[in-house]
């Protein structure tokens, strides 16, 4: 983020030398505590001797050993704040004095760093001999000015980048950093296992004061991980109406101050730089308005939640609580999908896979069994920018790769909630979905996954050598593999990514004609590449959905292809 | 040899207990007229560092206190064991073979 000028003249950075004034004298208590446990265990052993004895000071030594790496990093890292106080200092004097420069010039400086002739220069310049030359003098020292409060500005942020990291650095010196408070680099069972080591109290001061460590963290809890996304989408809203009411007015005062764009390229870059922003903020808010309407249902958990860390928000729906469901599915989207233009539809036709999953599952008299569906939007899809670089992008398995390892950690995060329960989880894929399913269930082994339905997948990736290589299931470490292609998905019959599922060899194919279910409903079947898991024209799931809630629940309904005319 | 002094060993996990009771790493920094660091930087990569490394600090120090406070209740366990197995043999300082 670049800093506003309010913002620049609001930030006291000696207040780092405070907190490292602080934090030496922490380490300094530090380093007294570590004396005094050391004598402690001196003179225990002169009055205990015995094999008792040697494991308690061995592992009081350990206690002293720890606390004394504490002390160290402490005071590593009360330097490191200095040092962070040093750029930061010399990042703002910088701003300060071009401003102060540019308006000892007599110019005035808005909020966003734009510097305009005053009025008094203006009516000297229209009283000017040659007022044409005047108005341009007074034009280009506008334009210089605000292009050197905005490089001072944008130096300031990347100092202010550069002090973090300084700080991040240091933090690693922590021993303990990776352990209780820090759970980002465990793996999702060690995350579940810190969050069950923690106290209550613990737990609701971490949910409420830190919900964003919490919200997206693959093996905590579903309702944590819910709570803790839900709690912050008010602030992010807030946070993103401020911040494009800002980039509007900066628009509206740059438009003001060249309203015929005779400025030329810098306010044509500047101005671009704004829509940008504008664009990218009201993005993010139909991202959150679509959250917000979905969450609106029954039943519904906020498994991920991120507005920030990627181009695309990134998003998890489930219907029912995957911790506690007896069988699970995962969806993933392909080309196109985002937040605010697909979590609706996705939600509405995961309610309707886990209404037709329960209903198979009462006909088999297994009512007993619990369902969660979920819509996973967790990765940047691919998307087509208006015959622009986006329709590269879908050609390339580049989205699909970064998207497996999240997709991987988000499965074996069920795997972990799910604790001992050990439920029937299957994984969808839809379209380039597909590919980044396939590749996550590659990802990591232990995934959790017991089953694989790829449809409409123009590929995936999996090494189709010749008989007697491992299956497609060991490598993709299920118990087994489906797939739908509907005649008219012009998609699925590209290859893409390599080869389509329906040639593989123990992948079972499974129809998409219309046809009567065993629980005598006339369904629709599915033929072009957003039908599969949509409701027909009368309203039920299509084939291909009722062989997804069947692959869900584990019924055993699902409808075999029976058509030949494809291979 | 067994060697044992069960108040010896009740003196060390007192003393334990007390040295790790303080400095309090939760407040350190935070308390007092000084600035948090997050409303003195707001909105900056560097206050928002800050208050991950206050957490972080915090859980470090909340970390090597739980581990003494252990001990020390293991150390009063064992004074415990060791006074009830003297007490059976009649006295209240042992010294064994």
């Amino acid at each position: 983020m670049i800093p506003s000028v309010p913002l620049t003249r609001s930030w006291q950075p000696d207040a780092l030398l405070d907190r490292a004034s602080d934090w030496r004298d922490l380490s300094n208590q530090l380093e007294a505590r570590v004396y005094r446990y050391r004598n402690i265990i001196d003179e225990l052993t002169a009055s205990w001797v015995g094999e008792a004895s040697r494991a308690a000071t061995t592992l009081a030594t350990a206690i002293a050993a720890h606390t004394a790496a504490v002390e160290s990093g402490v005071r590593q890292i009360a330097a490191a704040a200095e040092d962070a106080r040093d750029l930061l200092t010399s990042g703002r004097t910088a701003v300060l004095c071009t401003i102060d420069a540019a308006e000892g010039a007599g110019f005035h400086v808005s909020d966003a760093g734009v510097a305009t002739a005053s009025t008094e220069q203006r009516t000297a310049a229209a009283l000017a001999d040659d007022v044409d030359a005047a108005h341009a003098d007074l034009a280009d020292q506008e334009r210089r000015w605000s292009a050197e409060i905005s490089a001072a500005l944008d130096r300031l942020a990347q100092l202010d980048r550069m002090a973090a990291a300084l700080l991040h650095r240091a933090a690693d010196l922590l021993p303990t950093r990776h352990s209780e408070d820090s759970p980002q680099p465990m793996t999702p069972d060690e995350r579940r296992l810190w969050w069950e080591s923690l106290s209550d109290s613990r737990k609701r001061e971490l949910l409420e004061q830190h919900p964003e460590l919490l919200g997206g963290l693959d093996g905590l809890p579903a309702r944590v991980r819910d709570e803790a996304n839900r709690a912050r989408i008010n602030g992010l809203v807030a946070a993103l109406e401020v911040g494009l009411a800002g980039h509007r007015a900066a628009l509206f005062r740059l438009d003001a101050s060249d309203p015929g764009g005779s400025d030329g390229p810098p306010t044509m870059v500047a101005r671009r730089e704004l829509l940008d922003r504008i664009a990218e903020a009201e993005m993010r808010l139909r991202d959150l308005d679509a959250v917000r309407s979905a969450l609106a249902g029954d039943d519904r958990l906020l498994l991920l939640l991120d507005t920030e860390s990627a181009g695309q928000t990134r998003a998890a729906m489930a219907l029912g609580d995957p911790d506690t469901a007896d069988h699970v599915s995962v969806t993933t989207g392909g080309i196109t999908t985002t937040v605010h233009g697909s979590l609706a539809g996705m939600v509405t036709e995961a309610g309707q896979l886990r209404q037709e999953a329960m209903s198979q599952l009462r006909d088999s008299d297994r009512e007993t069994e619990s369902v969660s569906v979920i819509a996973w939007l967790g990765y940047d899809a691919p998307q087509i920018a208006d015959g622009g670089p986006g329709v590269v992008d879908i050609l390339t398995r580049d989205h699909a790769e970064r998207g497996a390892a999240d997709l991987s950690a988000f499965f074996r995060g069920l795997d972990a909630a799910n604790g001992q329960r050990d439920a029937n989880v299957s994984a969808f894929g839809h379209s380039y979905g597909s590919l980044t399913t396939s590749l996550a269930l590659q990802h990591e082994p232990e995934h959790g996954v017991d089953t694989a339905v790829f449809y409409g997948s123009p590929g995936i990736a999996v090494d189709n050598s010749p008989i007697g290589e491992r299956s497609i299931a060991d490598q993709l470490g299920v118990g087994a593999v489906h797939e739908m292609t509907g005649g008219r998905d012009a998609v699925a019959h590209l290859p893409w990514f390599g080869t389509n599922p329906y040639e593989l060899d123990g992948v079972e194919r499974l129809s998409t004609d219309p046809v009567v279910t065993p629980d005598g409903i006339a369904r629709d079947g599915a033929e072009g590449h957003s039908d599969y898991a949509r409701a027909g024209d009368n309203g039920q799931l299509r084939v291909s959905g009722y062989n997804l809630a069947a692959i869900l629940a584990d019924t055993g309904n699902e409808v075999p292809h029976t058509r030949t005319w494809l291979r | 040899m067994l060697m044992v002094i069960p108040q010896a060993l009740r003196d060390a996990a007192r003393r334990a207990r007390s040295a790790c009771a303080s400095p309090d790493g939760s407040t350190a920094g935070t308390t007092g007229t000084r600035p948090d660091v997050r409303g003195a930087l707001p909105q900056s990569e560097t206050g928002r560092a800050c208050e991950r490394l206050q957490h972080d600090i915090s859980g470090a120090l909340s970390e090597s206190s739980r581990r003494m406070r252990g001990w020390s209740d293991a150390a009063d366990d064992c004074a415990d064991a060791y006074e009830a197995t003297d007490s059976a043999a009649g006295c209240v300082q042992s010294r064994t073979r």
